[in-house]
C-alpha cells in the first residue's frame, strides 16, 4: 500500500488550477469526467522519489458524491489515496481493523482516461472512513 | 507528462514533506492508527512555541502534535490544546480533517519573501526550539485558500538541515 495522491475538492477546477501553477506545481494529466463518480479529475505532481499527485476534484453533477463537501466546507483537502495490488483484499483488511466502507469498489474510467491507460481490466476505487477522522481511497490500476 | 525536474518553479516549492490532520483526541486517533493500521511509531509533544504570531498578532498557542513517517511524507496529526490559530479554527469551522500541506524549505526567508510576492499572506507562523529534536523550527502557514480551500505551510527544521 502506497500514498498515490492527495484528493483535494474545489468549486472551480480551471481556477484553482492556475493558482497551484503558481504555487510551482504543474498538471500531468488532463481534465477527465467520471459518469461513475460524477466528477471531473485532473492530477498535479507533487512527489520527490516515489509519484504523488494532488488529484483536483470538481462535482460533474449536484448528485456528486463531493458535492456535499463542498456546500458544506467550500471545498479543501478531502481524502488521501493508496494504491493497492488487490483492492478486494485490502478492503477487507481495512474493515477488519474497524474502517466504515463508504463506496464500495467501483470501476474508475475516469482514471484510466487520465492517465492514456487502456487496461482490459479497469481501474477500480473504494472509499472508507478511517476512525471517524480520515477519508481513504483504495485504488487498484487497471492491467 | 512533466517531468519532476520541472516542479522547481514559481515558487521553488520541494515535493510535499507533510500532511497535516486535525483532530480532537489526539490519543484515540494514535491509538487507532497504531494498532488497526500498523502506523507509526508515532513522536508526540506538545508544541508551545516560543514566539507565535495568528493573524500577524503575537499571541499564545499550544498543540498536542504526533508525527509519523509515511515514506516520505509524515503524517502530522494536531490536536488545538490552548490559544487561537487556525487548527482550532478548522476544528470550529470544519470538524476533524485534512487541513493542510506542509514543504520543508532549505532557504525559509528566500521562500518566504516569494510567498509574499506572489501575493499570499501569512496566517500564522511560529518560531521556537524543540525540545523533543533539540533543534529550531520555522513555520508559517499561508492564506493559500484561493487554490480551492488548500493551506500551505513551509517549515525549516535545523534538525533535518542538520541531519
Amino acid at each position: 500500500m502506497r500514498l498515490h495522491h492527495i484528493g483535494l475538492v474545489v468549486p472551480q477546477m480551471t481556477e484553482v488550477g492556475e493558482a497551484l501553477e503558481s504555487l510551482g506545481f504543474q498538471a500531468v494529466t488532463s481534465t477527465e469526467s467520471d459518469p461513475i463518480q460524477e466528477v471531473s479529475a485532473r492530477f498535479v505532481a507533487v512527489g520527490s522519489e516515489q509519484e504523488l499527485y494532488i488529484e483536483i476534484l470538481e462535482p460533474a453533477q449536484v448528485t456528486s458524491p463531493i458535492s456535499n463537501f463542498l456546500d458544506k466546507r467550500g471545498g479543501g483537502l478531502h481524502h488521501l489515496c493508496f494504491q493497492v495490488d488487490d483492492i478486494d483484499r485490502a478492503a477487507e483488511e481495512l474493515i477488519s481493523t474497524g474502517a466504515e466502507m463508504v463506496r464500495q469498489p467501483v470501476e474508475c474510467v475516469g482514471y484510466d482516461r487520465s492517465f492514456g491507460l487502456a487496461p482490459s481490466q479497469t481501474t477500480r476505487i473504494a472509499f472508507f472512513r478511517i476512525s471517524g477522522v480520515l477519508l481513504v481511497e483504495l485504488l487498484e490500476e487497471g492491467r | 507528462m512533466a517531468g519532476l525536474e520541472e516542479l522547481e518553479i514559481g515558487l521553488g516549492l520541494p515535493p510535499v514533506s507533510q500532511v497535516g490532520l486535525v483532530v480532537r483526541d489526539l490519543e484515540r486517533v494514535v491509538e487507532y492508527y497504531s494498532s488497526a493500521l500498523g502506523l507509526g511509531p508515532f513522536t508526540r509533544y506538545v508544541f508551545a512555541p516560543e514566539k507565535h504570531w495568528f493573524m500577524e498578532e503575537p499571541c499564545p498557542l499550544k498543540l498536542g502534535t504526533a508525527k509519523s513517517a509515511w515514506g516520505d511524507l509524515e503524517l502530522e496529526l494536531i490536536q488545538p490544546l490552548e490559544g487561537n490559530g487556525l487548527h482550532r479554527e478548522f476544528l470550529e469551522t470544519h470538524g476533524e480533517g485534512l487541513q493542510h500541506l506542509g514543504f520543508h524549505v532549505a532557504d525559509y526567508d528566500e521562500v518566504f519573501d516569494r510567498f509574499l510576492q506572489a501575493g499570499f499572506h501569512p496566517l500564522e507562523r511560529a518560531e521556537t526550539y524543540v525540545e523533543t529534536y533539540q533543534g529550531h523550527l520555522r513555520a508559517c502557514y499561508f492564506d493559500t485558500h484561493k487554490v480551492g480551500g488548500l493551506v500551505c505551510e513551509i517549515f525549516w527544521k535545523s534538525w533535518l538541515v542538520d541531519s
